[in-house]
């Protein structure tokens, strides 16, 4: 934060540049990752580009973090699927509440999941593993957004964006929002971005749904909200992006010919999470610092909420026939369950406090899952109410969802779930207090300790048929011995699975995982060195010189390819699998000295 | 000599590297992992590796467990496991590792349970594979750094390096 603050760029300077002078560095990145590994790599990285790193690996917590101080950023980095929150809707929250640029990651590179999240409003979606040159780029973003919308920027002080246009146009949210901000003197503080609270949004949207929304003009908000410091400009940009958002909810809602008439589960069957997390119209809908937030699952939560905005504010009416054919459709889909509208209405709406949304989240999704793509699997879980939710899942923690479990209550953010103060309405779902049949299977196995002998530590992991052979517990069905070696397990694997013209590739037949067709050939280090000697396949590698071994080593390249070429003929190369590693061996066994010349020289 | 003592263990290093690579067990991401470290951060790739050992371990013993289950499997939870085994592997640089996660992604979505289970002693073959080489890998630096120590005596670096 202070980088951005040292320097008061001289005012009338008409170029816009960011205040600080070594920029991009000491940009503030909050990167999250629920995969510690991912992280700790993502952030060595960005500290190697210079910036200044926070890493998380909960979203909630990012979320909160973000909110306690909406400067404290630029920049988000975050990742697709999360055990707590679902990565679009950290996006969307953050799109909405701070506009701080956030950029996706994932290890899935389908066009939809990219897609998604161009349309939920990411900046850039970069595919895992991520390069240390694709994060030097990053600052591009925030610099973008200071270039479109001055005001606007982090970066900015107001006295460049003032010294910039002339003064009888300067448009009248710097002088209001200047007047108003008592801090924002033009002397040395930044501008203060408005902030728009969960209540401040929620007065936006009553005051455009009084208005006949399809005429609702800032300025008519902008009186109706009456809120000071709220100026036409601020709330025009608002409502824009709120337009956008209803847009982009009904066109998703059409895409999937949503049935007007579906009610309760049908919801949860239909697998477009944007018809769900486009209910974040209203997304600021908790207090900023509820520390029970943590086990928000988002979308469920909010989608609950509304009801209960709706009942508050007593729109019910106005909102069901609603000028806006959106607006129709999202009370449509709002009271789609009205077995859960039943159970949202019952609690009253201790929303406010933060309490009640998350027990009645954990009723929509009882498995405390992580809000993974589709939501398919909701209707199989059993809700479970009152019982204990033990607050945020992370990771295989997840269907582990009850406290009792020990060992798997994640240890943050639980007790306020656990009190989940609201009653818990009997039967709605038909089937209270079974909780987690399935889960509770599967958790215990968890619990088990390994008893199958699948992981032996011990071997010493030569790819050798002979120390593979007790230890394989699965029967490979072939005679063949050298498939029962671990080589042989695994080729054979490829073999299944092996297109032709995929040498190394597990590809499915299965098409949509994009992955597998591009996996890149094992790099073959000393591939490039001259097409080896062919015929000298068979000989003692402790009598080579250097200069042969290199291009032994090639020719052990060459075999390699080879034998993936085969392989994809389906062919299983048994005797390549054989040669390589005794060659190897006889490597290991017989020229060190030779060898450690070799690669001294060329290293 | 100890002078020679340290290039022998960068050749055992590198020669390690090499067969890794060649079998395509690591690839080019580990380079990107050991160019990123340096003086601010010289552990960094035992660190980071030593991380995902942990967490992967976490994660094959639930798939196992996951998969074991004789009733109904819960593929969902499965494929979330192997997203974040896929991220790590591919964080790291564990190629084949990866390339045996997304084999048996495809094979629970496709319901193939002996697939599955198939892949899944594979995997768990590969992952003590890469573990034991770079747990090798790791010991020989160990060795080098010690070496490289002592090759350049200095009253206090020797007192720091008593074993």
């Amino acid at each position: 934060m202070s980088e951005n603050n040292i320097n008061e760029n001289v005012a009338g300077d008409s170029i816009l540049v960011p205040e600080n002078p070594k920029f991009p560095e000491g940009l503030r990145v909050l990167a999250v990752d629920d995969d510690p590994v991912s992280l700790k790599t993502l952030e060595v990285m960005l500290e190697k580009c210079k910036y200044q790193v926070t890493s998380l690996t909960n979203a909630t917590e990012a979320l909160e973090l973000l909110r306690k101080s909406r400067e404290n950023q630029d920049i988000v980095l975050t990742d697709v699927r999360m055990p707590d929150m679902d990565g679009f809707e950290l996006l969307k929250m953050v799109g909405l509440e701070m506009d701080i640029p956030v950029i996706m990651m994932s290890v899935d590179d389908s066009t939809e999941n990219v897609m998604k999240g161009v349309k939920h409003g990411a900046r850039d979606y970069l595919v895992k593993p991520v390069r240390i040159l694709e994060l030097k780029n990053i600052w591009q973003h925030v610099m973008r957004k200071t270039v479109l919308n001055p005001e606007k920027s982090s970066l900015m002080t107001p006295e460049i964006v003032m010294g910039d246009l002339p003064l009888k146009k300067r448009r009248g949210k710097d002088k209001e929002q200047e007047d108003a901000n008592p801090l924002s003197d033009g002397a040395s503080t930044k501008k203060q971005r408005f902030a728009w609270t969960k209540d401040l949004h929620k007065k936006f949207v009553d005051a455009v749904h009084q208005l006949d929304a399809n005429k609702a003009v800032p300025k008519q908000i902008v009186e109706l909200m009456n809120h000071p410091g709220l100026t036409r400009e601020i709330v025009a940009s608002h409502l824009q992006k709120y337009r956008n958002y209803l847009r982009r909810q009904q066109e998703e809602v059409e895409a999937h010919s949503y049935n007007a008439g579906q009610r309760g589960y049908e919801v949860f069957l239909n697998p477009t999470p944007p018809s769900y997390s486009d209910y974040k119209i209203l997304p600021i809908l908790r207090e900023a610092n509820n520390g029970n937030s943590g086990s928000g699952i988002m979308p469920f939560h909010e989608h609950l909420s509304k009801p209960d905005t709706l009942s508050n504010s007593g729109l019910n009416g106005a909102f069901v026939n609603g000028s806006l054919n959106q607006q129709v459709l999202w009370s449509h889909q709002n009271y789609n369950s009205p077995q859960m509208s039943n159970q949202v209405q019952a609690p009253k709406p201790i929303s406010v406090l933060g309490n009640a949304p998350l027990a009645q989240s954990w009723v929509a999704n009882p498995s405390g899952r992580m809000m993974i793509g589709d939501y398919v699997d909701m209707s199989q879980q059993t809700p479970n109410f009152g019982a204990v939710q033990s607050g945020p899942p992370r990771g295989f923690a997840n269907y582990a969802g009850q406290s009792s479990h020990a060992g798997f209550s994640p240890g943050n953010k639980l007790p306020a779930t656990e009190q989940a103060s609201h009653p818990c309405p009997p039967g709605v779902f038909g089937r209270v207090g079974t909780p987690y049949q399935i889960l509770e299977g599967a958790s215990n196995q968890i619990n088990q300790s390994l008893q199958h002998n699948a992981l032996p530590g011990q071997h010493d992991g030569r790819v050798a048929s002979n120390v593979f052979n007790g230890v394989y517990p699965v029967d490979f069905q072939a005679t063949d011995q050298a498939r029962a070696n671990g080589q042989g397990a695994y080729m054979q694997l490829l073999t299944e699975n092996m297109d032709n013209n995929h040498h190394n590739s597990l590809g499915s037949i299965n098409d949509n995982l994009s992955i597998e067709g591009k996996q890149p050939r094992p790099p073959l280090s000393f591939a490039n060195f001259a097409a080896g000697q062919s015929g000298k396949s068979s000989f003692s590698p402790s009598k080579l010189s250097p200069t042969e071994h290199a291009s032994y080593y090639a020719l052990l390249g060459k075999k390699m390819e080879e034998s993936y070429r085969l392989l994809s003929m389906g062919e299983l190369v048994s005797s390549g699998c054989r040669e390589y590693p005794t060659d190897i061996q006889a490597m290991d066994v017989g020229i060190q000295s030779k060898w450690s010349g070799y690669v001294h020289a060329n290293s | 000599m100890l002078g020679l003592e340290s290039y022998r263990l960068v050749a055992d290093m590198n020669r390690l590297l090499a067969l890794l690579f060649h079998q395509g067990v690591l690839d080019e991401q580990f380079l990107q992992l050991q160019q990123l470290q340096d003086e601010s951060s010289p552990n960094f790739v035992s660190e980071v590796v030593n991380i995902y050992f942990n967490e992967s371990e976490k994660l094959l013993r639930n798939l196992r467990a996951l998969l074991m289950d004789r009733e109904q499997w819960e593929y969902t939870k499965v494929g979330v496991h192997l997203n974040q085994l896929i991220g790590s592997s591919s964080s790291i640089g564990a190629n084949r590792i990866r390339n045996v996660c997304v084999a048996l992604r495809a094979a629970s979505e496709q319901n193939n349970r002996l697939g599955c289970l198939r892949a899944l002693d594979v995997l768990e073959h590969e992952y003590c594979y890469l573990k034991n080489k770079l747990h090798e890998f790791f010991h020989i630096e160990q060795q080098r750094v010690l070496a490289a120590g002592i090759r350049y005596p200095n009253p206090m670096q020797q007192h720091q390096h008593h074993p």
